[in-house]
């Protein structure tokens, strides 16, 4: 009886906190498809299948950490599938030029950082809506991509393959560099000065300006960081299809966002929490593994994902005034 | 409907008017929000033709008399009349439909759009349903145009025209749609000499063709020239209405003055100490011209003045909010000038914002999380320590009494006086020595308020300089040791001792 009121007192303080309330929405909704597909069908619930998810999913994570943290400081990246395939066709070529693996993917690393650091500077120079600097900067990063490979399947060096090994046969090394980046990205938003900036200019400007916060050189930092990210993201992908190509990264942009919504990152900016991304980045992959597994044509994917970014910004909107 | 004989005999007799010239008539008008009234049987009268001025301090009532008129408020009591007929459904529609016009600056005007296109907005009633007919519309508004004889060509597109034209322009938009009242608020806040006598006269032509015009203005000078009558309302009480002959500045001044004493807060003295804050030829061109003054350690320097003279802008540049053209800011000989809050701060400058809403909280976050916003960027290190801060904000909830259930609790919850503390300990806790509040009580309670008080009297023990903005009369008076006095942007006044009383202040501020 105390443990039923305790836990419903629990419940209740959850619920009312914005971010733990959709992240437990997320949760129970994530447990409901899992659940239901351990009846479905015995190939979901293998080990493999579960690596196979995780793997599948590592790049989009990582971009989707990304987009998080250019939300929650009140901005947008849509340049962010666009920085993906440059970086990754970039180090693809340099490795064809006969370069070894560790300069190609410092070049590749370099080029995706100097992408989110160019998006910063142009967004705070101009003082534009980062929307639209960085729609017309995917336009460049495309022209730029399709300049590397001269509309060319670019292949990766044959040393290039951490994206498809495993420890112990069992644990993915890509799902290693998942966890890692999750971890440094909730350290950096919680437990640095740098973090507290990004939602503080996110959630008020002003307030932020007035507090001392040297809001441009911030968010600067903020898109670097975005690239930097989006860089590992890259490699990843790169090693894992062993090639790159100019649309490489393309799918990336609506899927990263995607997760972030989900996750409970409003666009507006000033909150969100970066496992509530996570939670939205699996439920994306597995709500299309389970698809696959069900024989559900691709095209019905789309209309799912689609469904679900809808429904999530629904449910995190409501409560809130309307007018 | 109103008779001959219901009127008040000042103006049935020297202006000789009739029942059926009257066009606005207020009886017994009041306004309460949340217990606290803001306007108190208020009866007013304006004439066809006449201009009537409205005076009164900040806060006295007068903007809350504009929104009944225009009807952005319902009085809890009393009734209104518009050309005889009562005001029944208060809403803006349906007093602009009446025929009362208000003119706030440069509202709802677009640049991007034709004079002619701005004089019809929302009702380009010149064309057939859905359409434009660009031929009437000029011609049109040609027409009104010409009542406020200013020669104004209405295709010409509105971002070319000065301030004078566009006033110009607002004006005929109100005659387009048939003003019989017409209520300019605060119409030359920010302009220049030439700019206000073109004004001027532009409202006195207005007026001539019988439209009945109530001026609101901080300046006695425009008042002393415009006007037929004059009300004076203070604490939301009409005071006394004049006719423009009847009276002198010093006694409107005495009029919207004159509170009980028993209202003051009783501060005790407090012993200056060594060290100076000097001000010299701080400025920024269209912003602040240049400022100069010293303070010492422990005094409470007020800044009066109305509002949009300059107040703020003058502690923008000394926080570095806007970064000064010239001039510099000196604490014992060391220069502070900042060129934005970070160096501010740095400098141990800290600005208590008068909008805390707007620019003084993160409202999505925690009372902890809004405490250490501003230490972050003073102090040196990568990583945030909300733990240990968590346990320094204990001790200013225990110390300013902040009711809260702890660093936790989000700050959207607190009530407006006890978000005002978080703010304050968030500043205190940077460990600044030049201490700005921007309207330190606006919008909080009584309790709050001494609450509020008596830090700042500690502060002053500590030897911290203290600046105070302040609409609020009796606060500015009870707690400042010097009043500095802005108006259009300049310091023109310093009062200090006995100086410092309502009398002294209001003729600093807005006498001619």
């Amino acid at each position: 009886m105390a443990l039923g009121s305790r836990f419903l007192d629990g419940l209740k303080k959850i619920m009312k906190n914005k971010s733990t309330s959709q992240i437990l929405l997320l949760g129970i909704a994530l447990a409901v498809i899992i659940i239901f597909m351990c009846f479905a069908t015995d190939r979901f619930y293998q080990t493999r299948n579960i690596m196979n998810i995780l793997t599948q999913i590592t790049a989009l994570g990582i971009a989707g950490a990304g987009a998080a943290i250019v939300m929650i400081s009140g901005g947008i990246d849509l340049t962010l599938g666009n920085i993906i395939s440059l970086s990754g066709c970039v180090t693809a070529a340099m490795m064809g030029a006969g370069y070894g693996v560790g300069p190609s993917v410092f070049v590749g690393m370099l080029v995706a950082i100097g992408c989110g650091t160019l998006n910063g500077a142009l967004i705070v120079l101009s003082k534009a809506e980062p929307f639209i600097v960085t729609l017309g900067m995917m336009s460049v990063y495309t022209g730029l991509t399709l300049l590397v490979t001269g509309g060319m399947n670019l292949p990766a060096s044959s040393e290039f393959t951490f994206g498809r090994d495993r420890i112990g046969d069992i644990l993915p090394i890509p799902v290693i560099f998942l966890a890692a980046v999750y971890i440094a990205v909730y350290f950096i938003l919680k437990y640095t000065k740098f973090g507290r900036r990004t939602y503080a200019i996110g959630n008020n400007t002003e307030a932020a300006f007035l507090s001392g916060i040297k809001i441009k050189r911030n968010k600067i930092y903020v898109y670097a960081l975005n690239g930097g990210l989006l860089g590992i993201a890259s490699m990843i992908m790169l090693s894992r299809l062993s090639s790159a190509n100019s649309v490489m990264g393309d799918a990336l942009l609506m899927q990263a966002i995607a997760a972030a919504v989900i996750g409970g990152v409003t666009l507006s900016g000033g909150r969100g929490n970066i496992w509530g991304v996570f939670l939205g980045t699996v439920l994306i992959g597995v709500i299309s593994n389970a698809l696959n597994l069900l024989s559900v044509a691709s095209f019905y994917q789309y209309i799912v994902l689609g469904a679900i970014i809808v429904g999530a910004v629904f449910v995190s909107n409501i409560g809130s005034k309307s007018r | 409907m109103i008779k001959d004989k219901d009127l008040p005999p000042p103006y049935n007799r020297t202006m000789n008017k009739k029942a059926s010239d009257i066009v606005v008539h207020v009886e017994d008008c009041t306004k309460s929000f949340s217990g606290v009234t803001v306007f108190d049987r208020v009866s007013f009268d304006l004439v066809a033709g006449e201009i009537h001025c409205l005076v009164g301090e900040n806060g006295a009532g007068k903007s809350t008399f504009i929104k009944i008129l225009s009807g952005a408020y319902v009085p809890d009591s009393g009734r209104v009349f518009i050309c005889g007929k009562e005001v029944k459904n208060f809403n803006p529609d349906v007093l602009k439909a009446m025929g009362v016009q208000t003119i706030y600056q440069n509202q709802f005007l677009m640049p991007d759009l034709s004079v002619a296109e701005n004089i019809f907005m929302g009702d380009f009633a010149a064309g057939k349903k859905g359409f434009m007919n660009y031929k009437k519309l000029v011609e049109e508004a040609e027409k009104v145009l010409a009542e406020t004889e200013m020669d104004i060509d209405p295709t010409r597109m509105l971002g070319e025209l000065d301030i004078t034209e566009r006033q110009a322009v607002q004006i005929a938009r109100s005659l387009a749609q048939e003003a019989k009242v017409l209520i300019l608020d605060e119409p030359t806040a920010s302009y220049g000499k030439r700019e206000k006598t073109a004004l001027l006269k532009l409202v006195k032509k207005i007026a001539a063709k019988g439209i009945g015009v109530i001026y609101i203005s901080h300046h006695l000078d425009e008042v002393f020239e415009l006007a037929d009558r004059v009300t004076i309302i203070r604490d939301g009480k009409k005071i006394a209405c004049y006719e423009r002959d009847e009276i002198t500045e010093q006694q409107l001044i005495r009029d919207m003055v004159g509170r009980d004493a028993d209202l003051f807060y009783k501060r005790e003295a407090v012993q200056l100490k060594d060290g100076l804050l000097e001000v010299k030829g701080l400025y920024k061109k269209n912003y602040i011209e240049p400022a100069s003054f010293t303070m010492c350690r422990g005094e409470i320097l007020g800044i009066g003045g109305m509002v949009g003279s300059g107040r703020t802008e003058l502690v923008s540049l000394l926080f570095g909010v806007v970064s000064p053209d010239g001039g510099e800011v000196l604490i014992n000989g060391t220069d502070v000038t900042s060129k934005d809050p970070y160096t501010a701060i740095k400098n141990g400058i800290c600005l208590i914002t008068e909008d805390r809403q707007h620019s003084g909280m993160f409202l999505d976050h925690s009372v902890g999380w809004n405490f250490v916003s501003a230490i972050i960027n003073k102090e040196k290190g990568m990583l945030l320590r909300q733990q240990k801060e968590n346990k320094v904000l204990e001790d200013y909830i225990g110390r300013i009494q902040i009711k809260t259930q702890g660093p936790e609790q989000e700050i959207r919850f607190l009530s407006g006086g006890n978000q005002q503390k978080v703010v304050l300990s968030k500043w205190l806790h940077t460990n600044a020595e030049v201490v700005i509040f921007d309207e330190p009580t606006k919008g909080i309670d009584i309790g709050a308020k001494e609450d509020v008080y008596k830090l700042m009297l500690e502060l002053a023990h500590e030897g911290k300089f203290i600046i105070m903005i302040s609409s609020d009369m009796p606060e500015l008076v009870a707690l400042s040791d010097r009043v500095l006095i802005m108006k259009e942007r300049r310091l023109v006044a310093e009062l200090s001792g006995s100086d410092i009383n309502e009398e002294k202040i209001l003729t600093a501020s807005i006498g001619g």
